[in-house]
């Protein structure tokens, strides 16, 4: 039985790492995105005036 | 933990690429930008109806009114003086930005890794930078070119909501070109960089720069040529050097975790496969 249930785990990890790896994957992609959103569109005076001359240059929408 | 690795091989990333774009920027486009502030402050009031809420905002900048640099008439909101102070904003705003492009970058060449690329680390890099330009560069300004201060355009939050529309539509074509088979992926990818245009950019029916005399009208409009060139190259240097670093970065710190995860679940799942079919 011990046997079983060692053999068996063993199996299973490996796949929930990979899917790990995507969910990982996925949270740096939000992530980025939420930082982005943060530097280029945000429309808090603060975060408009201190990114000001970076929104221009990048060409995203500034005024 | 790799996103752990990801967090930290994309501040390495942002830090090379977010610093050189700051120097690059100082020399090539800033100061286009500060020159057409110093017209800003003489703009009058648009002349008809035409324009837009964004187009009508109080628009006071230091080197014309006070000394600080307020936007969208908000003469209260803290805004960074000019010089030291500015240029210390803009190097930690290019930083974050280029942070935020480094863990795009990260993300899609790992998706790569996972769907079984051969490609070696850095033109894998240099490609997915390639789609980076389009998506987040190249196809947004067709339809929304680089603004310098003081033209006018339509109201701001549909400007960014059409800019999101192009930059996501062209991230569709190259998922499309990238994950479909067949030659029909191309009238899909096709499809996608089609989007955003018929939808259309949007704009205002008025000259942009009708606030403005005879004489600065006409340096406005040389500055703003000079400005969309500035921007292209240096969206260029931006992917290109992106591509670069992250590919070097990707290859040293994070495929090797990558690869160890994948090729370790690969046999046991196709195993599985083939036993429970």
């Amino acid at each position: 039985m011990n046997t079983s249930a060692s053999s068996a785990s063993p199996a299973l990890l490996p796949v929930s790492a990979t899917r790990s790896l995507l969910l990982q994957l996925a949270a740096g992609a939000a992530l980025g995105l939420v930082v982005l959103y943060g530097v280029a569109f945000a429309e808090s005076p603060l975060a408009h005036n201190a990114a000001h001359d970076v929104r221009h240059v990048t060409v995203k929408p500034c005024h | 933990m790799i996103f752990q690795r990801l967090i930290w091989a994309a501040l390495v990333a942002a830090m090379m690429v977010g610093s050189v774009q700051s120097g690059v920027q100082q020399w090539q486009a800033v100061p286009i930008v500060h020159a057409a502030e110093v017209y800003e402050g003489q703009k009058a009031e648009a002349p008809d109806a035409l324009a837009t809420p964004a187009a009508t905002m109080t628009h006071v900048h230091a080197e014309s009114v006070a000394s600080s640099h307020d936007e969208h008439g908000t003469a209260e909101a803290w805004s960074p003086a000019d010089g030291v102070e500015r240029n210390a904003w803009t190097w930690v705003a290019n930083v974050l930005h280029a942070f935020s492009m480094a863990l795009l970058v990260y993300a899609v060449m790992g998706v790569c890794l996972w769907r079984g690329t051969v490609m070696r680390s850095l033109p894998l890099g240099l490609l997915v930078a390639a789609a980076g330009w389009l998506s987040f560069h190249f196809w947004p300004s067709l339809g929304l070119h680089a603004e310098i201060p003081g033209m006018d355009a339509a109201r701001l939050g549909s400007r960014q909501g059409w800019w999101m529309l192009a930059a996501g539509s062209a991230a569709l074509a190259c998922v499309s070109l990238a994950g479909l088979r067949g030659a029909w992926r191309w009238a899909a990818a096709a499809a996608w960089l089609a989007l955003p245009f018929v939808v259309g950019a949007p704009h205002i029916s008025a000259d942009p720069l009708a606030g403005f005399s005879g004489e600065a009208q006409a340096q406005l409009r040389e500055l703003g040529t000079q400005f969309i060139w500035a921007t292209t190259w240096l969206s260029l240097s931006f992917w290109v050097s992106m591509g670069m670093v992250c590919g070097a970065a990707f290859q040293r710190w994070l495929r090797p975790v990558m690869e160890a995860t994948i090729q370790r679940a690969r046999p046991l799942a196709s195993a599985g496969k083939a036993v429970n079919p």
